[in-house]
């Protein structure tokens, strides 16, 4: 485990992915940002990430589908959503999926670092949990 | 602004309300058997008949009373199109010799009246024919008022005939006037009260009655049947006159409003026929033995036009009525849809443009977040903080950006277009996307045409749909093998006035069932996202007064073709 918490950004559209780069990066974590879900899931990072934070709608693999994904592997990281089109099935979706939250953009500071210390708190207990 | 009434077209409503040409005429036409053997079945019941009518001759004259026969040969004729021309014709003479010989007539005044009895048929016909088509029905009331003048035409003309061979042949005494005279009523209204049967029958043959419909109509005409007899069986007395029609007219009026003009046309045959039974054996009312059988003709004659012609002009005024609730219906039906459509792109626009506003805004939050932060750090962290403004000042200027395109988008006034060049456009479209390509592996081929006139106006909206078909031909790419990613943009110019763009991809293509709908609001190929894209993107070359077409190319892949027209002279001095 790394000592630095590092997050992972993925949005399609460049001002997003920079902007909240710098807003989590001036909290005090690690960050990298990616483009698209297959960014991504190519990088060869995903072992070194404790918390995703991937925007709904992307050409190629939604945030939906990178979740799934991510699911299915067995990869337990703590997954973020956020959407510019909040809509009652994106969140009931995102309920059913468990992901950590469903963020409606722009986005507020307290809330979101609020569901990355959730989803950092989380992800902790749970490697706990493994070790004992 | 989407193409929604186009695909409800006029063809639709004309296809489903036009008559279509019968079938049946074509059948017993069609081989030298067939039109023998409908000479032949003509000719029987035209014999049958006419031995019938001849039963109920008239003195001084001879003519029948009532010539029923002259329906069968007009209406047969009629119903089945001028391809049965001569098979009845063929029938009325067959049906005619032996039916006069049996009686009294010798054979120059039978041959005459075969003669007058054929041209009738063929002269009411050929007046239908030429005035209505071949596809005759009576559900409106024009083809009513037609076939009543067909039977004027056609008798009044067959009547000279006949009169002249009784005068010759038959009874020079009698004075040709009257013997016409009684000829044209009797055969007029022989072919008003059994013509519009025959007719009818044919039409329903081609458009089978919904079941319900047939169940009652023929209980209606059954109860028309057992009262018509019940009132011609009364006694005579002076209410007699009011009675009949205040039973009668009900049950025609019931088979008018509800059924098709067949089942009119059936009841008042009935009537008919009873009336002119009773009053030629003189039953009831109208066989009344009091009155000279003159007047008693007179009576029957005026009952038999009146309830034939009232009964079929007011089927027709129903059925006219009917008609135009359904297309009234339709077009309500239609116009909501439409309604609704625009409702949903009007929707759909809305999601859309705070979609597009919330991404530049979510940046300002985010990095105004993030400034206040590095400002706050002990020490504060200066260079990071300013970054982050410097952003915010961008992001403010690109969602002015997104806010002012929209706006020109939807705003339909004039707005000055200048002369642009469709290959530039193309070019710089490409440049800004290289890194989206390089990322996706997209492999560019662009044939753009040297020699390509200006197109007249927006470059930065044409900029605007060259994005979005490139953006999305790379993003229907994404299901493929990276290697197997090509983009082929093409520029030409086939005729002086227009210019077309053609963008392929590789990709899976586009499903032929999507392709009248991916123009509108919502419907998209792509996973994610509102397909919105490709309805703003016509919007916009329609704008141009040009044309986005959407389709397959030889590769399976799809191909998308924009075509504008090129700048005019007046337009270029304008400019």
């Amino acid at each position: 485990m790394p000592n630095i918490p590092a997050i992972a950004i993925i949005d399609d559209d460049e001002f997003v992915r920079d902007a909240l780069q710098r807003l989590i990066e001036s909290v005090g974590y690690a960050t990298m940002a990616f483009s698209s879900a297959d960014e991504f899931i190519n990088s060869n990072c995903i072992r070194d990430i404790s918390c995703l934070i991937a925007d709904v709608q992307m050409p190629g693999m939604t945030g939906f589908d990178l979740h799934d994904r991510l699911i299915r592997n067995e990869y337990g990281i703590p997954v973020i959503l956020m959407t510019g089109l909040p809509t009652e099935k994106f969140e009931a979706r995102a309920r059913n999926s468990g992901a950590v939250d469903l963020l409606s953009k722009p986005i507020g500071i307290e809330r979101l670092i609020g569901c990355v210390e959730k989803a950092l708190d989380g992800a902790a207990k749970q490697l706990q949990s493994s070790m004992t | 602004m989407l193409d929604v009434t186009r695909a409800f077209g006029e063809g639709q409503i004309s296809s489903h309300f036009a008559p279509r040409r019968g079938r049946l005429g074509g059948h017993l036409t069609e081989s030298w058997l067939g039109g023998i053997g409908l000479a032949l079945a003509v000719g029987a019941a035209y014999f049958v008949v006419a031995r019938l009518s001849l039963g109920l001759l008239m003195k001084p004259d001879g003519v029948a009373v009532f010539w029923p026969a002259a329906g069968i040969s007009s209406g047969v004729l009629i119903a089945l199109g001028p391809r049965a021309r001569w098979p009845v014709a063929l029938g009325a003479v067959i049906g005619t010799i032996p039916a006069n010989l049996l009686g009294d007539r010798d054979v120059w005044a039978t041959a005459v009246f075969a003669l007058s009895n054929a041209a009738e048929a063929l002269i009411a016909a050929a007046f239908i024919q030429h005035c209505f088509g071949a596809a005759f029905s009576l559900n409106k009331l024009r083809y009513v008022l037609g076939l009543f003048a067909a039977a004027v035409l056609g008798t009044a003309l067959s009547g000279i005939g006949g009169a002249i061979g009784y005068k010759l042949f038959h009874s020079p005494t009698t004075p040709i006037f009257t013997t016409w005279q009684h000829w044209f009523v009797s055969d007029a209204l022989g072919i008003l009260a059994v013509a519009p049967v025959l007719i009818g029958i044919a039409v329903a043959a081609r458009e089978q009655p919904p079941r319900n419909e047939l169940f009652e109509s023929f209980l209606v005409l059954a109860l028309l049947a057992a009262t018509t007899a019940f009132i011609v069986s009364l006694p005579e007395e002076p209410w007699q006159t009011v009675v009949p029609a205040a039973l009668l007219f009900p049950m025609l009026l019931w088979l008018a409003a509800r059924s098709r003009p067949v089942f009119t046309a059936a009841g008042a045959f009935m009537v008919c026929l009873t009336i002119v039974w009773a009053t030629v054996l003189g039953i009831g009312h109208f066989g009344d033995p009091t009155l000279p059988i003159s007047d008693r003709i007179l009576q029957a004659q005026a009952v038999v036009l009146i309830v034939a012609l009232g009964s079929l002009v007011l089927a027709a005024l129903f059925a006219e009525r009917r008609e135009c609730e359904e297309r009234l219906a339709h077009s309500n039906m239609l116009l909501k849809r439409e309604r609704d459509n625009k409702l949903t792109n009007a929707q759909a626009i809305v999601a859309a443009i705070g979609h597009e506003v919330k991404q530049p805004l979510t940046a300002i939050v985010a990095n105004g977040e993030a400034a206040q932060r590095f400002l706050k750090a002990a020490p504060p962290n200066l260079e990071k903080a300013h970054a982050a403004l410097g952003r915010i000042a961008d992001a403010g200027c690109r969602a002015g950006d997104i806010l002012d395109g929209l706006r020109g988008l939807f705003s339909s006034g004039a707005q000055e277009t200048h002369a642009v060049s469709v290959n530039e456009i193309i070019q710089d479209t490409l440049n800004s996307l290289q890194s989206e390509f390089a990322r996706c592996d997209v492999a560019v081929h662009a044939d753009l045409n040297p020699g390509l006139p200006d197109v007249a106006g927006h470059a930065s909206r044409l900029r605007e749909v060259m994005t979005n078909l490139f953006v999305n031909a790379t993003e229907a790419m994404s299901s493929v093998a990276r290697q197997n990613r090509v983009l082929c943009v093409g520029t030409k110019s086939d005729d002086s006035e227009t210019v077309s763009v053609t963008i392929d991809d590789s990709g899976p293509g586009i499903n032929a069932d999507k392709l009248a709908s991916i123009f509108n609001a919502f419907v998209t190929t792509k996973r994610h996202g509102m397909g919105l894209g490709l309805a703003i993107c016509r919007t916009i070359i329609e704008q141009h007064g040009g044309v986005l077409t959407a389709g397959s190319n030889s590769k399976g892949g799809a191909r998308f073709q924009v075509v504008l027209p090129v700048v005019s002279t007046t337009q270029e001095l304008s400019s």
